[in-house]
Parts: C-alpha cells; sequence; structure tokens
C-alpha cells in the first residue's frame, strides 16, 4: 500500500474528554493544556494573568473572591485651580524574574558529528577518522557538574553587578544519598572506568579542577573543598558544604553494555546502569527513564539547597530559580570563583566586543542574560550574545580547551571541540581563539543574531530586584483651599496652603521634608527638585513595596472629566478607590472607613450608579450598613456667596427622613436645630423682627429653619382642614417619606425655644376657598462653617419639599405643595421658581426664598398658593407607595435593570418594627431611585417555598435572573412595573452556589455550578458543556468537571479575547502547587472548551473579576510568595 | 505592610513550558488494518522570528496505555516551521518498533490500528499551531486482523 498521510488543520472543536476519542469530531482534541482554540485553523498558546503595572499598589488584603467594583464618575479628583499635582509611577519595585534558562541537549546545528553537551565529543577526537563515528561504547562515563554563580546589583539601579557568594552547585549538596557521587567515602569497590582515581578513600574526578581554592579544601584534596552557603540572603555566611565531592552527576553504565550513542533524550537507564550500592550514579529513577528525566530529578532533589529546580520542555531542561531573588547567575566555571581575578561581571566579555553596545562595567543587567529579550520573555530572544560559559562537562579523559584568556569558556566548548580535532576541518590542530569559537558559533554570515538560536544552552537570567519608585510633579500656585495628602503604607502626609511656599517647589521640599521625617521615613527615601518630589523605596524588590497615593483634600472643586474608577475594599473594611483622574489610589481616611467590624469575613457587594458608588455587607453583621460615596459640588446654599458643599464622601446609603432634620418634637430628644415643627403664622409678629420673634439670630440660631402656613382669606381653592407635611429631596431624584409633620400651634418664640414638646397638633382649617401662604426663614452655616461640616442635611439632598393632606382623605394622602430647593428658592409643584434666595434684610445671618422682601406687616414675605393639584400626589410623583414602613436595607445581592435597583437577600425593618434577614426576598427600589427600598411595598418574592437561599441576582434582557443554589428563576421586568412583573421560567439544577459563580458576558449572562458552565443571552438557557454542532453532544466529562469545580472555584469574562475563564480557586493556600490557579476556558469565538495550567492568578488570593472600560479583565489579589509576570509562571 | 495589586488577564503573557494536546485517536478510516506509522509533521507560525517552540510528542495506541517517546524537536521564527519527527527507537518496545534494512536510523512504528497522539510543548512567544499529520502505510493483508481491543 502506498504511504498516506491524515491531516489535520482544524481544531475549532476545542477538547472533547466526555466521548471515546476514537469518536471525536476530526477538529476535536481529547484534551487541550495551555492553547487557544479561538480560531478555525489555529491552536495559539494560552495568555495569563499579569500585574497590571499602569496601576499601584493598595493597602491591605483582599476578600476572597469578593470587594472589587468599577464605575464611572463625572468629577475626577484633581483640582480645578490652585496647586496641581501629577502622580506617576517610574518604576514599580518587582523582585525581578526567576532566574531560568533551558539547556537544550539537542542535536547542535554547529557540532555535525552528533554531539552534544551530554556526549562529549572528544570522543571523536585526534585519531583522524574521517567517518567521525567513534564507538561511543568506550566510554562508560560521564561526569556532569552545573553551577550557578550568582550576581547582584552593586546598588539599586540595577545596572553593575558583582558576584555573590561561591558557585552553588546543582548537584547533590542535600542529605539525600539517591545522587551522591563518586567520592562518598563508602565507596570503596574499585576504580571507576576511564581514569577515575581513587585516593584517600575518595575518587578524584579528572577534570580540570585546579583553580579551585585549596585553601578551601577540608582534607587538603582539590575536589573536596567547602563553601558556605547563603543564609537569610548573605552568600556565604551559610552552612559549609562540599564542592568537589558530589557535586557532580556521575552517569555511569558500570557493566559497559549501554552506549552513551543517540540523542540523550532516547538514553534509558534501565538495570545495566544500576549500581552496587546506590550511589553516585544516574541511573533509573524507579523504573527506566532517559537521561534529562534523570537529570531533572538530580535537580530537584538539590532543590531545598541549591535554591534552584528544572523541569523538562521540549527536549531540554528548564532550571529555574526556586524563588526569584532578582540575583542574576551564570552558568559556572572557574572565572566566577571569587578568588578569581576577575572581579566584576563587567569584565566577562571586556574587549571581545560580543556583547554590542556595552562599555565596561556598565550595561550588563540582568536582562542581558536572557535568553529572552524582555522580563516576560515575550519579546524577542536577546540579540545580545550569550557567553556559552555553560555547563562543564568533562569526558573522564579530559579535554577541556578554551581560547587563550578565556577559560571561562572551557568544559561548554567540549561539544563542539571536534572541529579542532576533526582532521577534515580546516582549523583542525588549531588552538581555540575568540575569532574561531565565533565563527562557529555564528555561522558564515557572522550574524550575531543567530548565536541564540544556534546555542541552545544559552544562560537564562532573570531580570533584578527594582525599587519602587513615586513621582510626584508639582504645578501652579497654591491657593486659599489648596491641600493634598500623600499616604504612604497608611501615614498621612498632610499639606495645605500656608504651609509652605506657594510655588511647587516649595511643596515638593515640604513633602519631601515631612515625608522623610515621618513614619515612614526608613522605608522610602523622598527627594525633591524643581518641584519634583520623588519617593524610593529603601529596600528594592517586592519587599520593599510600598502603598503610594496622593490626593487632594482640600475645598478647591475637582475637574469634571470621566474617571474611571476601581473600589477596593480590604479586609479591614477599608475602602480605596482608584481613579484614573490622578492616577492612582484614593486612600483618603475620611472616604474609606466604611465602619464595618468582622470586616475580614465581610462579602461586600457593590453596585454604582449616577458616579455613586453603594455597597453592603452580605453578612448583615452587627453595625455593618449599606454607605454611599459619592462627589458634591452644590451651588450656593441660600444664595449665600460661596456657601458650598464641595468634595467626596461617605454616608449612610439611608435617604429617610432623618430625625436630625427636625427639632424635638418629644421632650426626650437633644436636637437643637432643624426644621420646626411649630409652624402656625399667626400675625405678622412671627416674623417681623421684633420683640422676639424668629426674625432674631438668637432664636433662630444656626441651623434652625422655620417655617410657618398661614390660612389666607384671599380667594383660592383651599378648603376643609389640613396637614403639612416635608420630605428630602435629592439630587438623583430620590425622595423620603414626608416623614416631617409640622404642627399647627401658635407659639411665640424664645429663645431656649426647642419645641413645645408633647404638643397636639391640630390641622390647619381652610373653611372654603381659601389660600395658602407660605413663610420660610433659616439661618444657615457660613461658608466656612459649611466647609468645616456644619450643614445638617445629607449632601446628597438638594432641598425640602412640602406636602399637604386633607380631612376629607383622612388625612392619607399627600398632595405636592411647592418645595424648597438648597439653592434655586422656592419652586412649585411644576418646579418653576416662584421666589430666589434672599438675605434677610432685618437680620444678616437669616436668608429666606419666600416672598421679596422682610415685612413688619406680613405683606411681602410670602409665597401664596392659590389652588391645590388633586393630581400631584406623593404616589404620582414620587413613585412608591407613602405608607411605606422603610426606605433602607441591607442586601447580599444587587443588580440594575429598568431604572431600578433590585437587591436580593435583604436586612430590613418590617413592620413589626424588627430588623429581620429574608435571604430569599427581593425589593425593587422606584424608578430612578438608587437607594430607596421601600418596604413592603416594593418586595418581590418569587418562590419562598423551596426553601433555598438566594445566592446571586443578575439582569439581562429585561429579565431578572435570580440564583438560589438549586435552581434559577427567571424573572420579566421588562417593562419595570412591579405590578406586571411575572415569573417566567425556572429551571432545576441551574442554580449556583456563590455570587463570584455568576459573570456578566457580552451579551447575557455566564454561570457555573456542578452541572456545567451556562449561558443565558435572552433566549433559552444553554448549557455550554454540550456541543452545539449538528453532533450534539457532551464536550467535557462531567466527573473530571466536578473534581474541578468548588465553591472556591471562580469565574471571569475577558471580552477582549471574547472568552470565559473558570479559575479552580480563589484561596490559593486551599490547592496544592499552584493548582489554583488552573482554568476551564470557553472560547466564544468557536463555542469550544480548552484548559489552562497555572495560567490565572498563580500563589495568590484574588477577589472577584471585573472588567475596566477598555475591556480589561481584572482582580486585586495578594499572596506572599509568587511572582508577577513571571515566565512560565503567571501570576 | 499588606499590600495588594492588580492583575489583569493578558493574551500576549502566552509563554508555556507546558502545552499539551493529546489528539484524537486515529484508526486511518480502518481500525482493522494494520499500519506502520513512518513521521508525523506538524506546521508552526510564530509571531516574531525569534518565536521558538520546543516540541515533544508521545504515542499511545489505547485510551488507558501510557505515552511511549515518538520524538521531539525545536524551530524558531515566522511562517510556516515545519517539523518532521520520526519515531526515535524505544528498545522497550521493540515488538513494534521496525528499523530500516539499509539505514538504522530510520524508524517505523508498526503493527498499529489506531494511535493516539500527545503533543507537548514550550513557547516563548506567540506561536500558531497550524496542522500536524502523520504519515502512514497500509500494510497489505489478505485477511483482516481483529484489532487490539
Amino acid at each position: 500500500m502506498p504511504k498516506d498521510v491524515i491531516k489535520i488543520d482544524k481544531f475549532h472543536g476545542g477538547q472533547n474528554n466526555s466521548a471515546d476519542p476514537r469518536d471525536i469530531l476530526s477538529n476535536e482534541q481529547e484534551f487541550l493544556q495551555n492553547v487557544h482554540v479561538d480560531n478555525i485553523g489555529k491552536i495559539t498558546n494560552m495568555g495569563a494573568s499579569v500585574r497590571d503595572i499602569t496601576k499601584t499598589e493598595a493597602t491591605g488584603t483582599p476578600i476572597p473572591g469578593y470587594g472589587l467594583a468599577t464605575y464611572n464618575s463625572g468629577w475626577g479628583f484633581t483640582p480645578v485651580s490652585g496647586m496641581l499635582a501629577a502622580h506617576t509611577t517610574p518604576t514599580y519595585g518587582t523582585d525581578g524574574v526567576q532566574a531560568t534558562g533551558i539547556i537544550d541537549f539537542s542535536e547542535q546545528p554547529s557540532n555535525t558529528q552528533g554531539g552534544n553537551i551530554i556526549r562529549p565529543t572528544s570522543v571523536s577526537s585526534v585519531d583522524g577518522d574521517a567517518t567521525i563515528t567513534r564507538a561511543d561504547s568506550d566510554w562508560n562515563c560521564i561526569v556532569l557538574g552545573i553551577f550557578l554563580q550568582k550576581w547582584t546589583p552593586t546598588d539599586a539601579t540595577g545596572v553593575d553587578y558583582t558576584p555573590a557568594g561561591n558557585p552553588i552547585p546543582l548537584f547533590g549538596t542535600g542529605s539525600s544519598s539517591d545522587f551522591k557521587l563518586a567520592s562518598e567515602s563508602s565507596y570503596t569497590t574499585g576504580t571507576l572506568p576511564n581514569g577515575a582515581t581513587y585516593t584517600g578513600s575518595k575518587y578524584r574526578m579528572p577534570w580540570n579542577v585546579t583553580t579551585f581554592n585549596a585553601a578551601g579544601s577540608t582534607d587538603g584534596t582539590d575536589y573536596n573543598e567547602t563553601y558556605n552557603q547563603e543564609l537569610n540572603g548573605i552568600p556565604g555566611t551559610g552552612a559549609a558544604l562540599d564542592y568537589g565531592r558530589n557535586n557532580f552527576l556521575v552517569i555511569c553504565d558500570l557493566k559497559d553494555v549501554d552506549n552513551f550513542e543517540g540523542h540523550p533524550m532516547s538514553y534509558e537507564f534501565d538495570s545495566n546502569f544500576s549500581s552496587v550500592n546506590n550511589i553516585n550514579l544516574v541511573y533509573g529513577v524507579g523504573t527506566a527513564d532517559n537521561l534529562t528525566d534523570a537529570i531533572v530529578a538530580a535537580i530537584n532533589e538539590n532543590k531545598d539547597f541549591s535554591g534552584f529546580e528544572a523541569e523538562e520542555v521540549g527536549g531540554g531542561i528548564r532550571i529555574f530559580e526556586t524563588t526569584a531573588s532578582g540575583a542574576c547567575y551564570t552558568l559556572c566555571s572557574t572565572f566566577q570563583r571569587d578568588d578569581d581575578q576577575i572581579a566584576t561581571i563587567a569584565n566577562i566579555e571586556d574587549g571581545d566586543n560580543v556583547w554590542e553596545d556595552a562599555t565596561n562595567g556598565t550595561n550588563y543587567q540582568g536582562g542581558i542574560f536572557n535568553l529572552w529579550a524582555d522580563d516576560s520573555m515575550q519579546g524577542e530572544i536577546c540579540t545580545d550574545t550569550i557567553v556559552p560559559d555553560l555547563v562543564m562537562v568533562a569526558g573522564m579523559s579530559g579535554h577541556d580547551r578554551a581560547p587563550t584568556d578565556h577559560d571561562s569558556w572551557k568544559g561548554a566548548l567540549n561539544w563542539w571541540m571536534d572541529y579542532f580535532d576533526d582532521i577534515d576541518e580546516p582549523t583542525y590542530g588549531e588552538t581555540p581563539t575568540v575569532a574561531t569559537v565565533k565563527s562557529h558559533f555564528l555561522g558564515e554570515d557572522g550574524n550575531e543574531d543567530t548565536w541564540a538560536s544556534l546555542s541552545q544552552i544559552g544562560l537564562g537570567q532573570g531580570s533584578p530586584k527594582i525599587a519602587q519608585v513615586e513621582q510626584v510633579v508639582f504645578s501652579g500656585t497654591a491657593a486659599a483651599g489648596n491641600a493634598w495628602t500623600i499616604d504612604i503604607n497608611g501615614t498621612e502626609h498632610l499639606q495645605v496652603y500656608g504651609d509652605a511656599g506657594n510655588t511647587a517647589t516649595n511643596w515638593a521640599n515640604h513633602f519631601n521634608g515631612d515625608i522623610d521625617g515621618g513614619a515612614q521615613g526608613s522605608a522610602v527615601d523622598a527627594e525633591d527638585s524643581s518641584g519634583t518630589l520623588t519617593v524610593t523605596s529603601t529596600t528594592a524588590g517586592t519587599a520593599g513595596n510600598f502603598s503610594f497615593s496622593i490626593y487632594p483634600t482640600g475645598s478647591t472643586g475637582v475637574t469634571r472629566v470621566d474617571d474611571e474608577r476601581i473600589a477596593f475594599i480590604n479586609n479591614a473594611a477599608k475602602l480605596q478607590i482608584h481613579s484614573e483622574d490622578i492616577g492612582g489610589w484614593v486612600n483618603d481616611t475620611s472616604l474609606n472607613n466604611i465602619g464595618w467590624s468582622s470586616a475580614s469575613s465581610a462579602k461586600p457587594i457593590m453596585y454604582a450608579e449616577g458616579g455613586a458608588l453603594r455597597l453592603s455587607d452580605g453578612t448583615f453583621a452587627s453595625n455593618n450598613l449599606p454607605k454611599v460615596v459619592q462627589y458634591f459640588e452644590t451651588g450656593n446654599l441660600c444664595g449665600i456667596a460661596n456657601d458650598i458643599i464641595v468634595g467626596h464622601e461617605i454616608m449612610s446609603q439611608d435617604l429617610s427622613w432623618k430625625d436630625a432634620y427636625t427639632i424635638d418634637y418629644e421632650g426626650g430628644g437633644t436636637a437643637t436645630t432643624g426644621l420646626i415643627r411649630s409652624a402656625n403664622y399667626d400675625d405678622a409678629n412671627d416674623f417681623n423682627g421684633s420683640g422676639t420673634d424668629w426674625m432674631n439670630a438668637s432664636y433662630l440660631t444656626k441651623n434652625r429653619w422655620k417655617f410657618a402656613f398661614e390660612v389666607s382669606s384671599n380667594e383660592g381653592d383651599w378648603s376643609g382642614k389640613h396637614k403639612f407635611y416635608a420630605s428630602a429631596v435629592y439630587s438623583d431624584g430620590s425622595e423620603s417619606l414626608p416623614t416631617h409633620d409640622f404642627t399647627n400651634t401658635d407659639t411665640d418664640p424664645l429663645a431656649s425655644f426647642i419645641d413645645a414638646a408633647g404638643t397636639v397638633s391640630t390641622p390647619w382649617d381652610f373653611e372654603n376657598n381659601s389660600s395658602l401662604k407660605i413663610r420660610q426663614l433659616c439661618h444657615p452655616p457660613t461658608a466656612t462653617e459649611t466647609a468645616g461640616g456644619d450643614w445638617i442635611f445629607d449632601s446628597r439632598m438638594i432641598g425640602i419639599r412640602l406636602w399637604h393632606s386633607k380631612e376629607e382623605d383622612n388625612y392619607s394622602i399627600y398632595y405636592h405643595v411647592g418645595m424648597v430647593h438648597f439653592t434655586d428658592g422656592f419652586l412649585n409643584h411644576s418646579g418653576i421658581q416662584i421666589y430666589p434666595w434672599r438675605a434677610s434684610t432685618t437680620e444678616s445671618a437669616l436668608n429666606t426664598c419666600t416672598g421679596t422682601a422682610d415685612s413688619t406687616s406680613g405683606a411681602t414675605d410670602y409665597v401664596h398658593i392659590i389652588s391645590t393639584d388633586e393630581d400631584d400626589t406623593f404616589e404620582n410623583r414620587i413613585g412608591y407607595d407613602s405608607s411605606s414602613k422603610s426606605l433602607t436595607a441591607a442586601y447580599q445581592h444587587a443588580t440594575i435593570t429598568g431604572r431600578r435597583v433590585w437587591i436580593a437577600g435583604v436586612k430590613y425593618t418590617d413592620e413589626a418594627g424588627a430588623n429581620r434577614v429574608y435571604n430569599d426576598r427581593m425589593i425593587a427600589s422606584p424608578v430612578n431611585m438608587f437607594d430607596v427600598f421601600p418596604t413592603p411595598y416594593n418586595i418581590i418574592d418569587v418562590d419562598t417555598s423551596d426553601g433555598d437561599v438566594i445566592t446571586g441576582l443578575k439582569s439581562a434582557h429585561g429579565r431578572l435572573l435570580q440564583f438560589k443554589n438549586k435552581a434559577m428563576y427567571i424573572i420579566n421586568v421588562a417593562d419595570s412595573d412591579l405590578q406586571t412583573a411575572f415569573l417566567e421560567s425556572t429551571h432545576k439544577y441551574r442554580g449556583v452556589s456563590k455570587p463570584y459563580h455568576i459573570i456578566d458576558i457580552a451579551n447575557g449572562i455566564a454561570w457555573a455550578n456542578k452541572f456545567g458552565v451556562f449561558k443565558y443571552e435572552g433566549d433559552d438557557v444553554v448549557d455550554l458543556m454540550i456541543s452545539s454542532t449538528e453532533d450534539t453532544q457532551r464536550l467535557l466529562d462531567l466527573n473530571t468537571w466536578q473534581d474541578f469545580f468548588s465553591d472556591n472555584a471562580i469565574i471571569a469574562y475577558a471580552p477582549l479575547d471574547n472568552l470565559l475563564l473558570i479559575k479552580r480557586n480563589i484561596d490559593a493556600s486551599a490547592e496544592t502547587g499552584a493548582a489554583e490557579a488552573d482554568v476551564y476556558v470557553f472560547e466564544f469565538n468557536t463555542g469550544s472548551w480548552t484548559t489552562g495550567k497555572e495560567r490565572l492568578v498563580k500563589n495568590k488570593d484574588c477577589t472577584n473579576f471585573i472588567t475596566l472600560k477598555d475591556g480589561t479583565l481584572v482582580t486585586m489579589v495578594f499572596g506572599s510568595s509568587g511572582l508577577d509576570g513571571n515566565p512560565g509562571n503567571p501570576s | 505592610m499588606a499590600t495588594s495589586r492588580i492583575q489583569k488577564w493578558d493574551s500576549d503573557n502566552v509563554y508555556t513550558s507546558n502545552a499539551e494536546i493529546y489528539t484524537r485517536m486515529f484508526d486511518m478510516g480502518d481500525p482493522h488494518a494494520k499500519k506502520k506509522i513512518n513521521e508525523f509533521f506538524i506546521t508552526f507560525t510564530g509571531t516574531t522570528s525569534q518565536a521558538m517552540v520546543s516540541l515533544k510528542v508521545h504515542y499511545r495506541f489505547h485510551n488507558n496505555d501510557t505515552w511511549k517517546l515518538f520524538g521531539y524537536g525545536m524551530t524558531a521564527g515566522t511562517g510556516g516551521r515545519r517539523l518532521s519527527l520520526t519515531p526515535i527507537y524505544n528498545s522497550g518496545t521493540t515488538f513494534q518498533m521496525e528499523q530500516d534494512s539499509t539505514d538504522n536510523s530510520i524508524v517505523r512504528i508498526k503493527d498499529v490500528y489506531t494511535i493516539q497522539l500527545k503533543l507537548s510543548f514550550a513557547a516563548n512567544q506567540k506561536i500558531e499551531i497550524n496542522d500536524y499529520a502523520i504519515e502512514y502505510r497500509t500494510v497489505r493483508s489478505n485477511s483482516i486482523s481483529e484489532p487490539e481491543i
């Protein structure tokens, strides 16, 4: 039969490990790991998480699965004028990248004889055999030593390096006997083959070790020298260990049966490689293994001592630091010994111009040694020449040669040395020179760019530790109201206008001194120059990283920008907001203390609308009240110039009328500010400024508000008996219940007046065809006092709305009268300004928005309401039932659809006045009121008989998706009318156990549970593990999935790649190794599955995932181990 | 002091040392016919000239067999980098290894009814696998053999 080829060039079916691998489709694979199949005809390697270096570190530790949200504000944090500060982070503190390198044992292109670094090519040497097919069986022993020389930067810049300590052997320093070598004293069976000598009860290896420091020898032999390990980061101060006798891996074929022939990958160590006492030798690790496995095992056996590990990659071995130290490492030969004449790394190739663009002593950063060109190993292979000073490989007869003055290349060059030993080669018999070495490495074209490709044994190196640097450039001229705070590790440094001079230089210098002299002065070093403040960690690497934020804390307004915010609540209940506008975290203590207890176990839920962030603790811990964070910048309050509220605030979410807005009616109260209940207007003396009336700043003291309602005989349509009320009106259109009821009493004001305790209010009797005159007077705080926080009303509040009720309705219906807008004056029921604010001409501290002028007769100081509007009721205008008992609730879940907030799993004060938790109940806000949750009338119960709790709530396509543990309910709320909302469908076994098992996707919602992964895009619930192709079938094996998925798994959606990620665990400590970072990936582009190993947040706990406006998927992480962006170790 | 930081999903952070693909189990259209497996081909495309792939291929004949080494290779560069791997002689499975009589370096896997491949690779930059192929020869036989179960 002729040869045939079966070709596979379509892969978009993804992974199918459910069906028999014989029966899966041709475009499917049984298993996919660390690859994407999101395009037809391509398999690409998978992305991974990496630190977002555009954002500085935040303070504290995350709550796994919770605590991260994003929202936008129309306000930034940058002041509009005065002293400005631009913050950047020129350098992020990193531990660098784990030093790593791949030693490829594949046949080297430059070695035409098929030699490799394991197979000493010297076997085909001087006899001049033209065929170069010398019998490898003559060689029964290979000695392999891999040593690493540590180099550390001489300063924080990471430019210059110097050797640190003695070379570190990768083999055999441990206590385990598995890989000890031939010199163990207990080994007395005779001589090793091919020339090893037995001296002093030990076997001496015959390679060139003459440069070892005899002075360090413990027994006078050069193979038994000692060195001191690193201790506490200090090289040479640890325990003494031997170099010589057990630091080389000896690969022996004692029975002289197997040959070191062919590719080392095919060296299999079977029983022929056993030794009589299982020491000294590489032999099968349990069962027959190839040589690379044995070397990897030997290195890993020693990892606790060397600090280096190995893994097999393709045909090579990747050696890497267990923990990135930030140091550089070269793989050893003798020149790197600290007793060597060459003292700095700059001299390694000094004068040879092998490294381009380098000058002595400079530019030799760790990256120069990278096999890859950048820290992430994603850039191009380093075009700087790699010094092949890598592995000392010695055949037992030893043929180390190197160019003069380049002993560093000794050993490493063994593997191509046959060029000089091959009589057919033009270089036969020559002494190697740099030129000849380069000619062989670089090829005929001499292009040094090809060096790396040719030399797969090139040095792999990490990048050094870098100290974090923060920089602030001040500009402008300080003015009154300017203040900036710099927060370093929670220590605040405040500078306000007047603390120093007004120039940028003054401010930078002042901060410099304050920081250096402050509590973090030993952790950071501040400098300033020409208005630029630079703060640098005193410790390089992540150990020295510090949180840094700078934010304005003055009273000036901020810029109007579209500011993307990231809100992060850590496990100490500290809220931090990352502002795109100022390029950092706002860590203002007046803003970030949300006052929650038991914060480490809190389950924060956040939502935002209108630039305001809302947050609630889903655990309902005592006093953990829902909060709102918002920026305010009002107009002139009560018409007073510059009397404004400016700034960001955190406050209770509760929009109910607060007791503090009402001067105590009952005698037990203590409030002396607010609206006065005694509100009858009996005669003009109440306002005419004579005697003891209210037109007196001593009686109407600061923050007292007087409203008076006069039944006027002027013709109108007011008839019968009425009562009057007030509600709080908020900037977003929300409104409280008309809780404040005015009292109809005729009480002469007294200086000590609080309110008439126990006074019984009687209705205002308008009899027939009367009208209403309203007089208002208040004593607002001055601009300075308001800036100091004296304004008594909620900053969200924009006015007081007045209502009346009628006897004929049994006072049960509230009709709109008008509104006192804090900045716009008195507005009628249509919102039209009747009177603006004016200062009293009688008493300068008092202001009013009724009438045109003070009046001793009551003729010009009122708003005249002629008629009532029977249709303008509270329900019609505000949109919720005026008989609601409560407007606020804590919640576990929230979503916005139809301009309502829907909260679920709630705690609120019920009709009986008790705080109760209803974990299977929802409450809908009125339309456009995102902080108001009226109960009991806006309660939505779907199915309270299932004994289950609500575990998640999302909305899409006019539907609510209410998740419980066992089921998911779809509730149609498309027309936004609570009365017409209906349960559209119920989906058993489609619930979730945690809210972070649900995520928004491009056109709907996706979620995961033990039964699979699902999506809802407005039609049916789709099981993503079921193929949608013509052959409907399950793609993922459920048993395997259920081993993977747990309550601690978390789901994320990356819109830029249109893929869904399900990460194994949010808690790094709960998994062995780095399995917490394993992922299942659903590719929406192709409707297929793949998996990832250690791709998403490795070695760290993480919050929930969010998506930024540019489509970037992010999470907040914390962990004491693991590195960010580490090649091969994405974290 | 404890600090937290933001991590993002980066589709360009693609370094991997442990990518794996288990193919389907191939019967080449006839599960009852013996085949000889001559060679494995794979085509890569690197995003840059320095993109490097180090590949190792294993095979097995049945679902739960242990994997055996087929071959390995490394390539770098952009545009249709092709690796062709011939089976490595495996002394542990000599009964299914066939060496060319004229050149012992050429090895085939014989007596194959079905075969599944595992592709393991390391890559430093974004690469694409565009296709892979198995070159085989169906052994002529006058009788139909029962496939191994």
